[in-house]
């Protein structure tokens, strides 16, 4: 499906003829399975100034089970997107880095804007996470999130960073004390887009 | 270039295969390579490095960096086959590698979309390996909710509480494992290693048994009656307010008696108090007791004893090692003997497979007496052998030979014909014992044991053999 948006978008786009070889090499690549080789030909693809790209390479990202870097690449938010398969694979992403809350969140907004193949294994998986979030969380799941949230942010992994705040602040929403929530939201406020 | 690179597409290769140049060079290619290559190896991940760095060498045969940085990473993770396309098969691979967050990672790329229970019980088990506990748990309640995979997933669940101290809760959730014949003798084992670690725990043992020598006289002076029956009982509480690691208070009694020679008859009352931290087979125990021990009724031995044991295990390999000193205040009709002993010991052993295990070790001992004659050393090597035959039986033996020598001559005992006249005392004593253990239901155990003993002396009063049959029955509970 990912090869089959990118003949289309690249029919629509102007990059340059090197960056759209490496764009249909890394689709290729994609679709038979080869996500690390892929992978390569996006990254060169990137860097040839492909444009939408990004989206690709957080897509092979996820399929490589580098969770963290996909949520990275993907920008780290948790709204809808244009492309209901990409945002399919950005809830993976969220589900392997363990945010849950950005991963229900993405596979609600994806409703009947897939097909019925990508909107059952969405509805599967909200049903996993349901079951994940049924219990009141813990305070040392938030410590967790708000220690990785440091890490991510000294590491320079802001989205990721970001996006782990936001779990934080969605777990401390649901304990009656509201543990470290302020805390959390301040964090988070000061890894918005734009800030230093 | 697409046309290189559609052909490249055809097959998978192995990354640290030597590398073809292609037709049509191109410098500015190559240099994208790199630069992704330097990316992706930064990023931790050799095997997209490799690619990326085999297409720059390729593009540019003449530019050294690309070829470099290929020989080094493949010198560093050696030959491998191409990753297969199954992450669940290469998970196990590298879980029975030993490779746990090479493994981990696997699992939870097969757990992509819908919830596996198997891929999510040997992720489970992976993290486990690797300490992240809370992961784990979580992982492994996934997997418990299938069937097929519950007793495991109990199994390594309880081995999680039994970690985090919570033993009581370990030994139910072992006892869950055990319904599983796949795992029931593992579970069991463990179920009652755990039982051993709950907060409080009670147990009494009903013994009995023949001593053939139990003044451990010379065969050339003893009476012809020095063998006797014996029948004892003991009881123990351990509490562990803090759970298993943390503050132990230790309290025992004992009593042995004797058919007919009850001049032997043994009481003992001990209370302790010490502190142990163990996890995975290492850790390290302090202990101080006070002991009061009497002899045919009467007032016998005090002491005050400082313990230390520790131990480290390296996969299959357990290094241990303990010393004791022990002041020994005996009652008027001993006290020559009172004074300071301390014993040491190091033991090295390894497990041959899940149920053999195998040790040797050295021990060391030194009776500072206050009478200076009655002072002595000693040392010995010692083996031994732990045999699980099944489900609730095992064995156990052990050897051992110590070589005793006294500080001094003793010149007014009136059995001191030595063979060199004025010599001190030297003893050889060589120690066996094997016992079979069988347990005939939750928390209990019946215990069959021989000891035997042989100790040759240049003073012929110290030579003398023993052989202890014994029957016991063990209850632990831990309430």
């Amino acid at each position: 499906m990912i090869a089959q948006a990118l003949a289309l978008l690249l029919a629509a786009t102007s990059a340059s003829a090197g960056a759209d070889e490496h764009l249909l090499a890394g689709a290729q690549r994609f679709r038979d399975g080869r996500f690390d080789e892929a992978l390569v030909e996006f990254r060169v693809a990137q860097r040839l100034g492909a444009q939408g790209v990004d989206g690709y390479v957080a897509s092979t990202l996820v399929k490589l089970g580098r969770y963290d870097e996909a949520v990275e690449a993907f920008g780290g938010g948790d709204g809808p997107g244009a492309d209901p398969l990409i945002d399919y694979y950005r809830a993976l992403a969220c589900w392997g880095a363990r945010l849950y809350g950005c991963a229900d969140r993405l596979l609600a907004g994806i409703g009947d804007r897939s097909g019925p193949k990508v909107a059952e294994q969405a509805a599967r998986l909200r049903g996993a996470i349901a079951a994940e979030l049924r219990r009141e969380p813990t305070p040392a799941s938030i410590d967790w999130y708000l220690g990785r949230c440091a890490d991510e942010q000294r590491v320079g992994r802001r989205a990721l960073a970001a996006a782990l705040g936001r779990e934080a602040i969605g777990l401390a929403a649901r304990r009656g004390d509201h543990y470290r929530r302020a805390e959390a939201e301040r964090l988070v406020q000061a890894l918005a887009p734009g800030r230093p | 270039m697409l046309s290189l690179l559609a052909a490249a597409a055809l097959a998978a290769v192995d990354p640290c295969a030597p590398v073809e140049p292609a037709a049509v060079p191109d410098a500015a290619g190559a240099a994208e390579y790199r630069a992704v290559a330097a990316a992706e190896a930064a990023a931790g991940d050799p095997d997209t490095a490799a690619i990326a760095w085999r297409r720059a060498a390729a593009l540019d045969p003449s530019e050294p960096t690309a070829r470099a940085a290929l020989a080094r990473l493949c010198a560093e993770v050696g030959p491998r086959a191409t990753p297969s396309r199954d992450p669940l098969a290469d998970g196990i691979r590298a879980l029975d590698a030993g490779r746990y967050a090479e493994a981990a990672e696997r699992f939870r790329a097969a757990r992509e979309g819908p919830e596996r229970p198997d891929a999510a019980l040997l992720e489970g088990i992976s993290r486990y390996e690797l300490g992240e506990d809370a992961e784990a748990t979580r992982l492994l309640r996934i997997a418990e909710a299938d069937p097929a995979h519950r007793e495991t997933a109990r199994l390594y669940l309880g081995l999680l509480a039994w970690r985090e101290g919570a033993a009581r809760e370990a030994a139910s959730l072992f006892g869950e494992a055990s319904a599983s014949p796949a795992i029931a003798s593992l579970a069991r084992d463990l179920e009652r290693s755990a039982r051993w670690d709950s907060p409080l725990l009670l147990s009494f043992v009903a013994e009995g048994g023949y001593d053939s020598n139990v003044s451990l006289t010379s065969d050339q002076v003893a009476p012809a009656d020095k063998g006797d029956a014996f029948g004892g009982l003991s009881a123990l509480a351990l509490a562990r307010p803090f759970g298993a690691n943390g503050l132990f208070l230790r309290g025992a009694a004992a009593a042995q008696e004797y058919a007919r020679l009850d001049r032997y008859d043994l009481t003992l009352l001990e209370g302790a108090v010490g502190a142990r931290w163990w996890r995975d087979g290492s850790g390290a125990t302090a202990e101080y007791s006070l002991a009061d021990r009497t002899l045919g009724g009467s007032s016998y031995l005090l002491t005050h004893r400082l313990l230390a044991t520790g131990a480290a295990t390296f996969g299959p390999f357990t290094l241990t090692g303990a010393w004791q000193g022990r002041w020994e205040s005996y009652a008027s009709a001993y006290a020559d003997y009172s004074g300071f002993l301390q014993r040491a010991d190091a033991r090295a052993s390894v497990a041959l497979g899940p149920r053999l295990r195998l040790g040797a070790g050295w021990g060391w001992a030194r009776d500072a007496t206050d009478l200076a004659v009655l002072r002595w050393s000693e040392q010995g090597p010692r083996a031994d052998l732990r045999l699980l035959l099944g489900r609730r039986s095992r064995v156990a033996a052990e050897a051992g030979a110590t070589f005793r020598t006294y500080d001094q001559h003793d010149p007014g005992v009136v059995y001191a014909t030595t063979a060199a006249a004025g010599a001190a005392q030297r003893d050889v004593i060589l120690d066996g014992g094997a016992a079979f253990e069988h347990d005939v239901g939750a928390g209990v155990t019946l215990r069959l044991a021989l000891l035997a003993r042989w100790s040759h002396s240049n003073v012929p009063a110290f030579d003398y053999t023993k052989v202890v049959p014994s029957a016991s029955v063990g209850v632990v509970f831990t309430p």
